[in-house]
């Protein structure tokens, strides 16, 4: 398996070259060389896929070791073992996909060659954080991604929204990559070694205190959080939305924003051996679930409905990685990434239609203009809504059924809630959309038009993938094909937490019909709101529960908390500080220094006279200077 | 009679043959000079390809005084490169200033002849005449545009100063050969320090450090570096910068952990003190330069302050790797600088005129010519050390030596006086690229010719050893596991 390097080694050809050459020489074919690459990364994660199937041991390529000295050591090793392999066959399938999807998408961009090559930058960064093998490199994807985020969140950098967007995202990103590469400074100061092997197997023969793994788990999951936009690092993702569509699907829905969710789930032996810091986990994933759904609710732009979703449906990840059900996670995780990666493209191809028109109140009956469109929305909207049997119901079913059956009632009941939310916000955005009433600007109305070929194929493709998907790699559920395959990886972490297997039984049945009872009334309440009395029952519910209402409209002002509680203490405090402290101090301080700094250079300057005679007479007493002190 | 056995010089025979051949060729040349330049790049080549391949098992020549061993051979290579570097990009500088002539190669030949010997010399006498025909060539290639004021004024100071420093050697090895009777290394190192007169060995070595510490330009020994750099042709201060350093250097790590091995107490605490004051004065002098020919004359003595530091660890007696280090960072130094040099140099072909060194004349260079300005800034960061460049090993390596040998103090001090160098290394990056030009530079011409292979040369070099130093590394293990061979 000495190809692995080549996976990520593909899209960054294709980034040197398209950076390098797009503006004068490739223009406008700018696209080949990217999906050409990608296609290859995809058919390598395949084949690596097939082959890592039941190795007991990850597979390492020590690719090299960028320098030594004593104990330290930065060795760039990339590690293959079936995680990493889902991961790269998720990120590199999806990836094609959105690559193809985007050759029709950005036609005529002035960018086009930049936002190919930072794809591919992406593309790159993201399989070194899932194949990298120790958690310096880990680090370094992680970064990375980060970094091809925020240019690509302000690709239309000449938007002030965009370039806006895409500092929050990163200053949030900042806080918490902080916790994150504390963590791993944590790591390696306690265990002398950052390789995951090597950290794996000191936990688990005890050689790290519990309180320090508590302590290391809590500052990788900050990471986590604020990565994979977990309540209250969220704040950046809706805002993310700035970037092109096709970006807000593979890096702000299916890939990079699972990072965290991959970085626990690759440290489950961690987490798995610090309980508390996975109860916090827990907590925090099923609040986010909840907390996201609610304001997706009264979101009237189509990306931004998709993006509270993803939101919570991280959030899902995380309650199911809180009860050690990373498999569920995980297979959450590929099946968001087919049906979430769908809805974005779906509505980037309506916002195609619509000249560029984001709000769903100024859409409706677009389902007979653009019928290949609505379609496979539909298919993500039920996958998403957990419609049994598509790709979603069966990953959201298992992590709610886990959460049953392992005694978690109230995180089960708040999960259904949330589910019974997703539908209703999940189908109030289709049937806005789609359904009622014609509401679309006469001007664009007249341009409605389906979206090119690119566009449409990559849609079908996610659309059968969210149809089907779940019944493939998750039947039956807590047994399935990811399951098995799987095993090897989490066993350890397993045999730590000591998880139960449950079979499929009769509960799960019971199970499952509730879960897709409430998916089903929660579309029936939105066919209630929206179509049949569109007019009068949004107004009124909105009047009835008022609060409610304002709060989930207003996103629980969690901006607004923010500029209270943090930015505005940040700048008037930093505006009092800069006053009195940075003036007068600081200011005072360097200017002291640079005083001085400039006193020895006037004091050394008449030396440098520029006369050849002074400078061989303090030669000679300089060479006097040393001798005397040696004699004396 | 018996020859002779002249293996052991035959890079040198080889860069001396090239050398005689470019002057006789010269006269018949006109105006293309391309003949003289391949013959010297050829001979360059030839000289360390031959190294290479002699450098395998070690040999000793002319009863023990000229040796030809992996240390030697590491050195060799390393003046070889710095000297073709330097010459790829000095035709169409010279051509712009008018003053191509042949000579100009011949004596950068002549001069790695004589840095070669100081690297393989195992005796004083050897190590004396390499010094001086390095020293020799220096004097006459500072003064190679002799129409100049400014050229003369540097060949002139360069030699007076430069001939003041070579009494203070030569004193220091007649001590030396006054107590032991002797000039060779290893014979001296057994009985040095039985002489039972401490003292005057100490005075022996602080002749010796001022001597060499005026060729690699250690405060207070320093003081010809800035005026002969800005006066000297902009091509021949590049290799100055570089070469005779690392030939100086090379000198001083043989001479002082072999012959003054017994004194090592004394020199350790002695380069602690001019390291500081070395690193203290480059950055002082530095940060007000406004002339970048300057600046890098300062920011050159900076870093001879880390690598003194690297010395006083050297001399502590302990498992530092010192040694080690000093030689890597030399490579590395060596790449970084030539590139700044050559950028300047490109700048300088571009505007004969316009161009005069000083700060205000980047602004905008970061429009009027992407490719120099990016390349300058890959050669800048690597002289602030900035990681994933060779600065940043050459860096890691000596302090983390200066640390090895209980001296994290003076590894502190050279860590932030790199990050003072951060500043007058990054001032002219926010020039290239963020301030306006004054007066708008019409010339867009890229990098062509020869100077664009010396850029992409050092360019590479400067990502090699950055991203893959345990090549290097491991050849500095091996140069100086053997210094007698």
């Amino acid at each position: 398996m000495g190809y692995i390097w080549l996976i990520p080694a593909l899209p960054l050809a294709a980034f040197l070259i398209t950076i390098l050459f797009g503006k004068w020489f490739i223009k406008d074919s700018a696209h080949w060389l990217p999906i050409l690459a990608m296609a290859g990364a995809f058919g390598l994660s395949v084949a690596a896929l097939i082959q890592s199937w039941g190795a007991e041991e990850p597979y390492v390529l020590n690719l090299w070791q960028w320098f030594t000295s004593g104990d330290f050591q930065i060795p760039l090793a990339l590690q293959l073992d079936q995680l990493s392999a889902v991961m790269c066959t998720t990120v590199t399938g999806v990836g094609l996909l959105i690559f193809i999807y985007s050759k029709g998408y950005m036609h005529g961009d002035p960018g086009y060659y930049r936002f190919f090559a930072y794809m591919s930058l992406f593309a790159f960064s993201m399989l070194m954080l899932v194949l990298a093998e120790n958690y310096l490199l880990l680090y370094f994807g992680w970064e990375a991604v980060g970094l091809c985020s925020y240019y690509l969140i302000g690709f239309y950098y000449h938007k002030p929204s965009a370039a806006a967007a895409g500092k929050k995202a990163f200053l949030t990103n900042r806080v918490g990559d902080f916790g994150f590469g504390l963590g791993v400074m944590l790591i390696w100061t306690l265990v002398g070694t950052l390789s995951y092997s090597g950290v794996f197997d000191a936990v688990g023969a005890g050689e790290v205190s519990d309180s320090a793994l508590v302590a290391i788990a809590l500052l990788l999951f900050v990471g986590a959080m604020g990565k994979s936009a977990q309540f209250p690092l969220h704040v950046w993702l809706p805002d993310a939305m700035e970037g092109p569509t096709p970006v807000s699907a593979l890096i702000h829905a299916a890939t990079m924003v699972t990072a965290g969710v991959y970085m626990v789930a690759r440290s489950s032996v961690i987490f798995a051996s610090a309980r508390p810091a996975l109860i916090v986990v827990g907590i925090i994933g099923t609040f986010t679930a909840i907390y996201a759904a609610s304001i997706g609710i009264a979101q009237n732009d189509i990306k931004r409905v998709l993006a509270y979703s993803t939101v919570s449906q991280l959030g899902y990840m995380f309650m199911a990685l809180g009860v050690g059900a990373w498999v569920a996670a995980v297979f959450h995780l590929v099946t968001h990434a087919f049906f979430k990666a769908l809805l974005f493209l779906g509505s980037g191809s309506v916002i195609h239609a619509m000249s560029g028109e984001q709000d769903m109140r100024r859409m409706g009956a677009l389902r007979g203009k653009i019928k290949t469109t609505y379609w496979t929305f539909l298919m993500g909207a039920l996958a998403l809504s957990g419609i049994f049997p598509f790709a979603g119901f069966w990953s959201k079913d298992e992590i709610l059924g886990m959460q049953f059956k392992g005694g978690g009632y109230i995180i089960w009941i708040v999960g259904l809630i949330a589910a019974f939310i997703t539908a209703f916000y999940t189908f109030r955005a289709v049937f806005m959309t789609f359904w009622g009433n014609d509401r679309t600007d006469p001007e664009v109305g007249k341009h409605i038009h389906e979206s090119p070929k690119s566009m449409i194929i990559p849609l079908g493709i996610l659309a059968v993938l969210s149809v089907i998907a779940g019944l493939v790699i998750g039947l039956p559920p807590e047994g399935g094909l990811l399951h098995r395959f799987l095993e090897p990886v989490f066993q350890h972490a397993n045999e730590i937490l000591g998880v139960e297997h449950h079979g499929f039984g009769a509960l799960d049945v019971v199970l499952m019909i509730v879960s897709v009872l409430v998916a089903l009334s929660g579309i029936a309440l939105a066919y209630l709101f929206y179509i049949r009395r569109p007019d009068e029952l949004p107004q009124k519910a909105g009047k009835k529960a008022g609060w409610l209402y304002k709060g989930i409209a207003n996103k629980w002002y969690m901006d607004e908390i923010y500029n209270v509680a943090i930015i505005t203490p940040l700048v008037e405090g930093s505006r009092v500080i800069y006053k009195w402290f940075d003036v007068a101090v600081i200011d005072g301080l360097v200017n002291l220094a640079g005083r001085i700094w400039g006193g020895f250079g006037k004091m050394a300057r008449p030396f440098q006279t520029g006369r050849v005679e002074n400078y061989a007479l303090i030669m000679f007493l300089a060479v006097v200077v040393i001798v005397a002190v040696v004699v004396l | 009679m018996e020859w002779p056995d002249i293996t052991s010089i035959l890079p040198e025979v080889i860069l001396a043959v090239a050398a005689l051949l470019v002057l006789l060729v010269e006269p018949f040349l006109k105006k293309d000079k391309t003949a003289v330049i391949a013959l010297a790049l050829i001979g360059l080549l030839a000289s360390a390809v031959v190294a290479v391949a002699l450098g395998g098992n070690s040999r000793a020549a002319f009863s023990g005084t000229i040796v030809l061993n992996s240390y030697a051979l590491f050195f060799k290579v390393l003046f070889a490169l710095a000297a073709f570097i330097s010459i790829l990009m000095s035709p169409r500088y010279l051509e712009a200033s008018k003053r191509h002539l042949g000579e100009y190669y011949a004596l950068i030949l002549l001069a790695v002849i004589g840095m070669d010997v100081m690297a393989a010399a195992r005796d004083f006498i050897a190590f004396y005449v390499g010094l001086e025909l390095m020293a020799m060539c220096s004097y006459i290639l500072a003064g190679f545009f002799r129409y100049r004021i400014r050229s003369n004024e540097a060949a002139l100071k360069y030699f007076v100063t430069g001939v003041f420093a070579s009494a203070f050697t030569l004193f220091g090895i007649s001590l030396v050969f006054g107590f032991t009777g002797t000039t060779n290394y290893e014979i001296i190192s057994s009985n040095l320090g039985s002489t039972g007169n401490a003292t005057g060995v100490a005075f022996a070595t602080a002749l010796v450090v001022a001597g060499l510490g005026f060729k690699v330009s250690m405060a207070p020994f320093h003081m010809w570096t800035p005026d002969v750099y800005q006066g000297a042709p902009t091509t021949v201060a590049a290799f100055f910068s570089v070469g005779p350093k690392a030939a100086g250097f090379s000198a001083i790590l043989i001479i002082f952990t072999t012959v003054f091995e017994s004194s090592s107490e004394f020199w350790s605490v002695l380069f602690m003190v001019l390291s500081v004051l070395t690193m203290f004065v480059g950055s002082v002098m530095a940060i007000v330069q406004s002339n970048m020919k300057r600046m890098l004359a300062y920011s050159s003595i900076t870093h001879v302050g880390y690598l003194l530091a690297g010395l006083a660890a050297l001399g502590r007696g302990l498992d530092t790797k010192a040694g080690e280090s000093i030689i890597l960072y030399l490579a590395a130094y060596t790449v970084m600088n030539l590139g700044a040099f050559g950028i300047l140099t490109y700048l300088k072909t571009q505007q004969p005129e316009g161009f005069d060194y000083s700060l205000k004349s980047f602004a905008g260079l970061g429009r009027r010519s992407p490719w120099a300005a990016i390349l300058l800034t890959l050669f800048l960061f690597s002289l602030t050390g900035i990681p994933g460049t060779a600065g940043f090993i050459g860096k890691f390596y000596l302090f983390t030596s200066v640390v090895r040998g209980d001296l994290v103090w003076l590894a502190v001090l050279g860590v932030l006086f790199s990050a003072i160098s951060a500043y007058y290394y990054l001032r002219l990056m926010i020039y290239m690229f963020f301030r306006e030009p004054e007066t708008e530079l019409t010339v867009k011409e890229p990098i062509e010719g020869t100077l664009a292979a010396a850029v992409a040369l050092s360019a590479a070099g400067v990502l090699f050893l950055g991203l893959f130093p345990q090549w290097i590394w491991d050849h500095a293990l091996k140069a100086f596991s053997n210094l007698f061979g």
